[in-house]
């Protein structure tokens, strides 16, 4: 087994590196296992080795222990480090003001027992469990005083509860994590501007462009960018639906130059006179609806052939076209022509 | 942090579950997650079982089938990553077009970092083995044989995430009798061959043992299949460490005051003075009047062994 590249460490993972290939002879068949044993003893031992050179060993009672370097090869973490807590708005004002803690002893003389009593925890002077209790001076004979100590205790507990949350709601506001709103995952986005922002992108990465969408409380909804589809309401001035009919015909018109598709028109003439072969079936000079049917073309067994089937659905393209009554006879009268060729 | 929750936790045993998922500077070792899938051979089932052995205490397995694609939809492994506080995955299945199917991944923060897809060869369960097994925790030796590991980016990949999967619990020391595991991974015509041993220690003529290696298993090849590895903006990302590691705060002790010195504060509880054990000075035992005795003379000293004597003679 001749090493000829050095193995390298790292002793923080107990790791060696061994760069050399594997010896392919040996690989094959039954010497394996073998071979691979011989080449996992050698590493084993220059690991081994490794250890018992660089590292210091102490004693430890009655065990030898060495202890091991921070590991060398960048491994991920598994959670991301933490973040400093901001300080909350007492320890701001306690800085200020430089007020330091002051540290109380547990254990409280009690008068009452006569003996002392941890401050907080098992065994201490509760007021809530006094059986007696005096009423002050200053207050209404009729009042219960341990339902008020009651009520005290709970609107104590309900404003440190409330102080708590202001707190955790500030640090989130400031620099806390927000779940992550976009799928590539990670990214702290916090302010408010970034996520109103992650709303306007997320609402209008919708077919409908977010026109559907809930609006958020308090939420501004301007301009929907990037719409894609504009529908016209069903309802209002028929002139003006007249109107844009007649203004999407003229067009039509317009663009066309030449209303009759002369090629076509030519070819499938050439093609009826071939099949046809006699002057009884020659075409006269005017063009019909594509609807009438070919004499002598043989079609399939009942059912109609494929080109007139093509020519049967472009009727049906040109009849829904053709909108008001108006238009359609425009239509009719676009693709007559009195001869071949001649426009109108 | 639990007290960043809006939600407090109400029994010191939550506390202390909270407390252990949160961030943290020194992380827990990570758990893996070992996932069955739709379909399972004996074989890949077996090797599944063996990889749990392997990474006991820090690995859990999930009891029931979970028809799942990884590579598809890894919004499962996720989510059961997040409820159980596992950083790492296997997954095993077993199909027609990918027979005997290991997926190896881990996550970062809760989302996938990198996942590869193997096919296990040649598979031999740990029973078959009759050495005995190394104890539960001990952490592995770990030797990577070939140059591929070093340079092909996807084989660097997988030595990063092998690496992860079993460098075992980080420890600052290492007692040396107790390196006794070792596992190698070999690269050989396309597959990754993983043999695992028991070391033993033999003494050798100088100070350094000598190795002896049983092959302990589970003894599988590993054929590389699919693979989705992490960008290396996201590498770094989760690879990014804390500035400084905050040092233990220790109750009750300032290490230094300004002046270099180190003060505390000892809790010594209520003493009776004249019931305080002090060290022995027998002459401060005896009242001072004894010295002046009627006759002048000193009061004989008596001896421990002098009671012994009169004992033994009574």
């Amino acid at each position: 087994l001749a090493t000829s590249v050095p193995p390298t460490f790292d002793l923080g993972l107990l790791l060696i590196n061994n760069p050399n290939p594997l010896d392919p002879a040996s690989t094959r068949g039954p010497e394996l296992e073998p071979y691979l044993a011989a080449v996992a003893r050698e590493n084993a031992q220059s690991l081994l080795s490794e250890i018992w050179q660089r590292l210091p060993a102490e004693r430890v009672e009655d065990a030898v222990v060495a202890p091991l370097p921070p590991p060398s090869t960048p491994l991920p973490r598994e959670k991301p480090p933490p973040k400093p807590k901001p300080p909350s708005r007492w320890e701001e004002f306690a800085r200020l003001k430089s007020i330091r803690r002051n540290k109380k002893e547990q254990a409280v003389w009690d008068e009452a027992t006569g003996e002392w009593r941890p401050r907080w925890g098992y065994g201490r002077a509760d007021p809530s469990k006094e059986w007696l209790l005096e009423v002050p001076a200053s207050a209404d004979p009729n009042e219960d005083q341990f339902g008020r100590l009651k009520k005290e205790k709970k609107e104590r507990v309900a404003k440190n509860e409330l102080q708590r949350l202001k707190n955790i709601s500030r640090n989130m506001r400031l620099g806390g994590t927000l779940p992550a709103l976009s799928a590539g995952g990670g990214g702290a986005t916090s302010s408010s501007k970034e996520l109103k922002r992650a709303l306007v992108v997320a609402k209008r990465s919708d077919a409908s462009v977010g026109q559907f969408s809930a609006k958020v409380g308090g939420e501004k909804v301007g301009h929907l960018q990037g719409r894609r589809r504009h529908f016209l309401p069903n309802t209002g001035s028929l002139t003006a639906e007249r109107g844009i009919q007649e203004q999407v015909l003229k067009e039509l018109a317009a663009r066309r130059t030449d209303p009759l598709n002369t090629e076509r028109a030519v070819n499938r003439l050439q093609q009826q006179r071939e099949q046809s072969g006699d002057a009884a079936n020659a075409v006269d000079g005017r063009r019909r609806p594509q609807k009438k049917k070919t004499a002598g073309k043989v079609s399939t067994e009942g059912g109609k052939s494929r080109r007139q089937n093509a020519r049967d659905s472009k009727s049906r393209k040109y009849k829904k076209a053709a909108a008001s009554g108006r238009a359609n006879q425009k239509m009719k009268s676009l693709m007559k022509s009195k001869t071949l060729g001649k426009r109108k | 942090m639990a007290s960043n929750s809006v939600i407090k936790p109400k029994t010191q045993a939550g506390k202390r579950a909270l407390a252990r998922r949160e961030e943290k500077v020194i992380e827990n070792t990570k758990s893996c997650l070992l996932i069955r899938g739709g379909n399972t051979s004996e074989a890949i089932g077996s090797c599944l079982k063996d990889l749990y052995s392997l990474k006991k205490p820090h690995a859990l397995m999930l009891k029931r089938r979970n028809p799942i694609l990884p590579f598809e939809e890894i919004s499962f492994v996720e989510k059961m990553s997040r409820k159980y506080d596992c950083s790492l995955f296997a997954f095993a299945s077993h199909s027609k077009k990918r027979p005997n199917n290991l997926v190896l991944g881990r996550l970062f923060n809760y989302q996938l970092l990198d996942m590869i897809e193997f096919g296990v060869e040649g598979y031999q369960p740990l029973c078959t083995f009759p050495v005995a097994k190394v104890p539960v925790g001990t952490k592995p030796c770990l030797s990577f044989q070939g140059e591929e590991f070093d340079s092909d980016p996807t084989l660097m990949a997988i030595k990063n995430l092998l690496l992860d999967m079993f460098q075992g619990p980080r420890v600052e020391k290492i007692r040396l009798q107790g390196i006794e595991h070792l596992i190698q991974f070999s690269y050989c015509d396309g597959q990754i061959l993983v043999r695992s041993y028991r070391i033993l220690l033999k003494s050798s003529g100088s100070k350094i043992p000598r190795v002896e290696l049983f092959e302990m298993g589970p003894r599988f090849g590993l054929r590389l299949r699919r693979h989705k590895v992490a960008t290396p903006e996201q590498f770094k990302q989760a690879r990014r460490q804390p500035k400084v590691a905050t040092i233990k705060k220790i109750k009750n002790i300032v290490p230094d005051d300004g002046l270099g010195n180190r003060l505390g504060r000892v809790h010594v509880g209520r003493q009776e003075l004249d019931k305080l054990q002090t060290r022995k000075v027998k002459a401060l035992k005896r009242p001072r009047e004894d010295f002046n005795a009627a006759d002048g003379k000193k009061i004989k000293k008596r001896r421990l062994s002098d009671n012994k004597k009169q004992k033994n003679k009574g």
